[in-house]
């Protein structure tokens, strides 16, 4: 499982994660990733596109991480997950409660005035 | 009735694998459960939508056992057995835990806000939302859970 973390534009910050998220993956970056998530009102990308695998240990991991932005005032979306992964983030209901963008324009604009100055 | 068939053709009988695998009742056996079943999906040429579906059954039917089933600290054997036949593949979990019916669980509600989203209880929601069929039989002190994949499956699966 790797991850790697950059700026982008408007002080969002993305996460892009690869390999398999299910209980060794979710375990290999779980502390780091609610660690990068935790920062008071982030605007946070989560990059699934090279993501080819989802069980639930990995769904629990990115909704506590959204749970505990939302409750700073801050946000998060999914990009571009691969389709089994993303038939699986809606069976869970995650789709409704984590907005999923297929672009990273659009999930930019999603984030628009959530970044902290 | 139907046409007659040609002189030596000979309808092929409908292939049948079968594997099985024991691992320890701990988490970090299921890197080695899901790479058999992947070696299993190579070797009947399964789809990418198959295996994630199945590879996903295995892996939340697992955790759970690993989770609930025991009463004790002791480690027990989960046995794993995967039966393909006719391009569907069965998928089956049995563990010497405490009785439980996982598909006796009541479907967690839909949460309208990452406020109200509990943390967790997604993992028999996903086995009867992705697999084709289930099934749990408890039998001379084992619970057995089986799983189906069938491919092409409608937009919704789920059993």
């Amino acid at each position: 499982m790797q991850m790697d973390v950059s700026e982008i534009e408007g002080g969002i910050r993305q996460i892009r994660l690869a390999g398999r998220l299910d209980v060794e993956g979710t375990q290999a970056i779980d502390l780091k990733f609610t660690a990068l998530t935790a920062t008071r009102r982030a605007a946070i990308v989560v990059d699934l596109s090279q993501v080819s695998f989802l069980a639930s240990i990995g769904m629990r991991t990115l909704l506590s991480s959204a749970k505990a932005l939302a409750l700073k005032g801050g946000k998060m979306v999914l990009l571009s997950p691969q389709p089994m992964v993303a038939s699986a983030l809606s069976t869970a209901g995650i789709d409704t409660l984590i907005p999923i963008h297929h672009d990273l324009e659009s999930a930019c604009k999603a984030l628009e005035g959530v970044a902290s100055a | 009735m139907g046409t007659p068939r040609d002189a030596g053709v000979v309808a092929e009988p409908p292939a049948t694998h079968e594997a099985e695998l024991a691992i320890g009742s701990r988490l970090d056996e299921l890197g080695r459960a899901s790479a058999w079943l992947d070696r299993f999906a190579d070797s009947l040429d399964l789809s990418p939508e198959m295996r994630f579906r199945l590879d996903l059954g295995l892996t939340e039917a697992v955790t759970n056992v690993v989770a609930y089933a025991y009463r004790d600290s002791a480690e027990h054997e989960i046995r794993i057995r995967l039966q393909a036949e006719g391009g569907a593949v069965s998928l089956e979990v049995e563990d010497d835990g405490v009785a439980f019916d996982p598909l006796q669980a009541e479907r967690p509600p839909v949460p309208s806000s990452l406020a109200e989203a509990p943390i967790g209880g997604l993992g028999i929601h996903l086995i009867r939302s992705m697999l084709d069929e289930c099934h749990y039989r408890r039998e001379a002190g084992k619970n057995r859970l089986t799983m189906v994949a069938r491919p092409h499956a409608s937009d919704a699966p789920g059993c």
